[in-house]
């Protein structure tokens, strides 16, 4: 029940303050393992890398040597199911970790050598296991994909491709992945069944093809298709068993809890309970909504952090679970009887849950990331296909619990639609000003309609599209989900780093001293803009295409390497083809990310109007200013910063970044086919790689220094930028045509004051209908007050619930490194009603 | 010698378990740290030896 | 003999431990002389190897709490 209770000090103390619903979830709360990190490093110090995972995976490949790849990963699992730890936490209710130690993480050798030897080496893993873990890495790095992708490229392409310069590091390298899990099947039929399905498929392909019946043809092509799809469901079979028998095992640690050591009467009762769920979430179809959420979060934590690592928490929650929400709070004489108060307790603590998932990520995206501990995000919301409202008791529940929590994960996006009712956007409201930045909002329409209208998304399907990661859309029901980041995304170049090497004859001064693209010609003899577009355009082009290699071959070494027989079981394609998830082609889903954005419209802008309009400086000039990181050109410097700029609906500026949109389209969508006929689209955001590229990146043209902060968001202004107020901005961004994007992320900072003031809501909906009615595609917002940020860097310890929204995620404000910090309280606070 | 059949942690694994094995049970310890209690639970092999194990508490039989 | 990655400055790299950034010249930079004209914190990064030797700016990473080293990092 919601608990009001006067707080004294904030500027939040005009609104309703919100607790946890039960005194177990504060005391969960204020116990929680936080894996938070920052730097690159968790900032908890008992963090620590566990040995258990890699043990018994290599165990499992060694004993099996010799059987296909996909029955190996197979056997791990269900050496795991019955092998790995179990650890129950006092007071939890849902249960599950994927390492031996609750504060620990586990590792991934098979899945690249120079992540994994990153952590062994670091303070993450400690003294007495290293030697051998070492020998395990070693043991990997021919086997792992990190080893079977790099005989495909050049050395020199490596070395670009392992520096983060043009492009993001190849997907090989980075332990970085993204999937959907179809937790949908998992409810409807359970495990057992998929099992049955699996047993009845092999012995059909027996009956059919693989017969010594003299009566009937015999077809060796036939045969010949047989054979890897029984291999599959093998795998598939002893994958699924494993994992019950794991699950299981839960349910009997639970038991002997109960029994055997001394926990109150009341928690006894609970573990006998939480043994019958675990005894059958995974096995059988799900009873109820206890059993539900038990089963998603195994599911989520296997599917994403055991059987192979995974970023994300796709999936369209309130749809999915209304059903058993419904069965358990309003069915007479219900299998599995809760009451709403209990169901928004278990909504509670997945957020805890989720907070404590540790995740021994490469480094790359630990630096992305910082503040959180990944990309979790969940979508609620929006229409169906007959633009009915989808939003139910549920979805408020969900926000009820968000709004309880207080903790920046999992973050939500929400399905806007003017169908959704305002009770729910009131409660979407109340997250976002009180500073979570979320749910972002997205438009359901133009995601609707992308996925019918580029990939061949049936219309029932599309409507009930859920965030793949943080922005870019996707299926979400029981059949052909994305498996893979390779699948989807997977793919990105570096605006900003391709201008500035373009503006070098492709080699890097400021960072790697190396040639890291073509040479595009000396930019001191560039006689026109056209010259710079076309040296710009053409060191894009080379980045995207040797990433786009490395990604695909990539994607191609995961199908024969990495499957996950587990999720697999999940997706009815995979089941009825017989294919891995892995390589399962039929439903690509691509996009691009493109990194930093505004810097490339206020570059040529500047350059445009200075060197060529007025020609108040030359090209050369301009390099030996860059080159200088515009020391001793301060004057010239102050010239460029004050050139007209993206975000103030200035249509100079403005028709560069549509010519910069234009152009992405075209490198990426037209020009390139991935490996699974594919054809990507761009999709311009960049979580926190705005501030933690800043090391990699020189100077740039519209004025920026090396190791400043870079290009917010995907479309957003570079901060402090926007100055005509956020009717402005929003009119600049509807002169882009998202509809030829995979998504646009825009941030925007609210006044706090209007925002937390009596009138904030239906100024917020105002604001919401021009956004609307602009077509945009997507929004999130901050709302603080910057004289709490500033208190936080100071007294970090008095602020601990204190959530900013980065970009495509939000985190918690003290666990952000300072160049993040000030880069979030130096965006511009934009007026409602301006 | 000591086993892991013979301490307080041991407990079999039921016959009707899907991972029944004659012999195998569960280790389950109580840990505490400064974050709260927690419970683990790993499979051992009861004829194991428990000389070296920190943990081992003879089971009391009556 | 003390090396670059024994440096408190030092910060691997994303996708090769054995390199990392250089961040002896990070700094806190006024609004005036800021991009966005607020003041920020910057992190102007050169390459080095992790098995470099040493510069004459060398600090070491026990000078600096874990949190400080965290903080002024990317």
């Amino acid at each position: 029940m919601e608990k009001i209770v006067q707080l004294s000090s904030t500027n939040l103390d005009q609104l309703e303050q919100r607790e946890p619903s039960t005194e177990r979830m504060k005391r969960l709360k204020d116990r929680c393992r936080w894996k938070s990190i920052m730097g690159g490093e968790y900032i908890d110090p008992d963090t620590k890398a566990g040995m258990e995972r890699m043990q018994i995976l290599t165990k499992a490949y060694k004993e099996n040597e010799g059987q296909p790849e996909v029955i190996k990963r197979a056997k791990f699992l269900e050496l795991s199911g019955r092998e790995h730890t179990c650890i129950i936490q006092d007071e939890e209710i849902l249960v599950g970790y994927h390492a031996e130690n609750p504060d620990w993480v586990c590792l991934y050798p098979e899945m690249g050598y120079n992540a994994t030897i990153d952590m062994i080496e670091s303070d993450l893993m400690d003294e007495e296991y290293k030697d051998e873990a070492r020998e395990i890495a070693e043991w990997w790095k021919p086997r792992n994909l990190q080893g079977k992708c790099e005989p495909y490229f050049k050395k020199e392409e490596l070395e670009v491709g392992y520096t983060y310069t043009t492009m993001e590091p190849f997907p090989f390298a980075l332990v970085y992945m993204s999937m959907n899990v179809p937790y949908k099947t998992l409810f409807e039929d359970g495990l057992e069944n998929r099992i049955q399905i699996c047993q009845e498929k092999i012995d059909n392909a027996f009956a059919e093809h693989l017969h010594t019946d003299v009566n009937r043809p015999y077809d060796g092509v036939k045969v010949g298709e047989q054979l890897h799809k029984i291999d599959n469901w093998r795998a598939f079979i002893i994958a699924a068993k494993g994992i019950i028998i794991w699950s299981r095992r839960y349910a009997r640690l639970a038991r002997i809890i109960a029994d055997h050591f001394d926990v109150p009467d009341w928690r006894r009762e609970e573990l006998k309970k939480m043994a019958d769920v675990c005894e059958n979430c995974m096995a059988k179809p799900a009873r109820g909504f206890w059993d539900a959420m038990q089963a998603k979060y195994f599911a989520w934590m296997l599917g994403h952090s055991y059987e192979r690592y995974a970023s994300g928490y796709a999936h369209l929650e309130d749809n999915i679970l209304w059903p058993y929400y419904n069965k358990s709070v309003y069915y007479k004489d219900p299998e599995q009887p809760l009451t709403k108060e209990q169901c928004l307790e278990l909504l509670e603590e997945e957020r805890l849950k989720v907070s404590e998932r540790g995740i021994a990520k490469g480094r790359t995206y630990r630096q992305a990331m910082p503040g959180a501990n990944d990309l979790h995000i969940i979508t609620i919301g929006g229409v169906d296909e007959e633009d009915r409202d989808m939003c139910n008791e549920l979805t408020d529940l969900i926000l009820e619990a968000t709004l309880n929590m207080c903790t920046p994960e999992p973050s939500f996006g929400f399905r806007w639609h003017p169908n959704c009712n305002l009770k729910t956007k009131r409660l979407v409201f109340e997250c976002i000003r009180r500073g979570f930045g979320f749910p972002a909002i997205f438009n359901h329409n133009i995601k609707k309609w992308q996925l019918e209208y580029y990939f061949n998304v049936p219309r029932e399907e599309a409507a009930r599209w859920a965030l793949q990661l943080c922005m870019s859309p996707g299926r979400s029901g029981r059949y052909g989900t994305q498996k893979t980041r390779t699948q989807g995304g997977g793919h990105h170049y570096v605006t900003t780093k391709c201008l500035e090497i373009a503006l070098s004859d492709g080699f890097d001064h400021s960072y790697t001293r190396k040639q890291i693209g073509p040479k595009t010609g000396d930019p001191a003899k560039f006689k026109s803009i056209e010259e710079i577009w076309d040296a710009y355009v053409t060191q894009c082009r080379y980045a995207c295409r040797l990433h786009t290699r490395a990604r695909d071959i990539t994607r191609y070494m995961e199908a024969r390497y990495l499957q996950s027989p587990f999720v697999s079981i999940l997706d009815d394609a995979c089941v009825e083809k017989g294919l891995d998830g892995m390589e399962d082609m039929d439903y690509p889903n691509p996009w691009c990310n493109i990194m930093h954005n505004s810097d490339i419209p206020d570059s040529f802008a500047a350059m445009e109007k200075l060197i060529f309009e007025e020609k108040k400086y030359s090209m050369e000039d301009l390099v030996k200013a860059l080159r200088a990181n515009w020391s001793g050109y301060e004057e010239m410097r102050r010239d460029f910063l004050a050139a007209p700029k993206w975000g103030n609906d200035d249509e100079y500026v403005d028709k560069w970044m549509r010519r910069f949109f234009e152009t992405n389209y075209q490198l990426t969508h037209e020009e390139l086919t991935f490996i699974d006929g594919g054809k990507p689209l761009p999709l311009p955001q960049t979580v926190s790689l705005y501030a933690s590229m800043a090391p990699f990146i020189g100077a740039l043209p519209y004025g920026r220094r090396h190791g400043e902060v870079l290009g917010d968001g995907g479309i957003s202004p570079y901060v402090g930028m926007d100055k005509k107020g956020p009717t402005a901005v929003l009119k600049s961004v509807s002169k882009v045509d998202h509809r030829k994007t995979k998504g646009v992320q825009l941030n925007q900072r609210l006044s706090h004051q209007i925002m937390r003031s009596e009138k904030g809501f239906q100024m917020w909906l105002s604001y919401m209908e021009a956004w609307w009615n602009l077509n945009i595609d997507h929004v999130q917002f901050n709302v603080f007050n910057v004289e709490d940020l500033k208190a936080a860097q100071k007294e970090p310890e008095k602020y601990e619930d204190l959530i900013v929204r980065i970009a495509g995620y939000s985190a918690r404000f003290i666990s952000l490194p300072k160049i993040a910090q000030d880069a979030v309280i130096a965006r511009t606070e934009q007026e409602l009603g301006a | 010698m000591v086993t892991c059949a013979e301490c307080k942690s041991y407990f079999p694994i039921p016959e009707s378990a899907d991972d029944y094995k004659k012999g195998k049970g569960d280790c389950v310890r109580e840990e505490k740290d400064q974050k709260g209690k927690y419970w683990l639970s790993k499979s051992v092999m009861g004829d194991m030896s428990a000389d070296n194990c920190s943990y081992f508490s003879k089971k009391l039989t009556i | 003999m003390t090396v670059c990655g024994d440096c408190a400055f030092f910060m691997v790299e994303p996708a090769d431990p054995m390199y990392g950034v250089c961040s002896v010249e990070a700094k806190e930079v006024k609004g005036e002389e800021a991009a966005s004209g607020q003041d920020l914190f910057t992190i102007k990064g050169s390459r080095v190897g992790r098995r470099d030797d040493t510069c004459d700016k060398f600090k070491s990473k026990k000078e600096l709490s874990r949190e400080e080293r965290l903080r002024r990092s990317y």
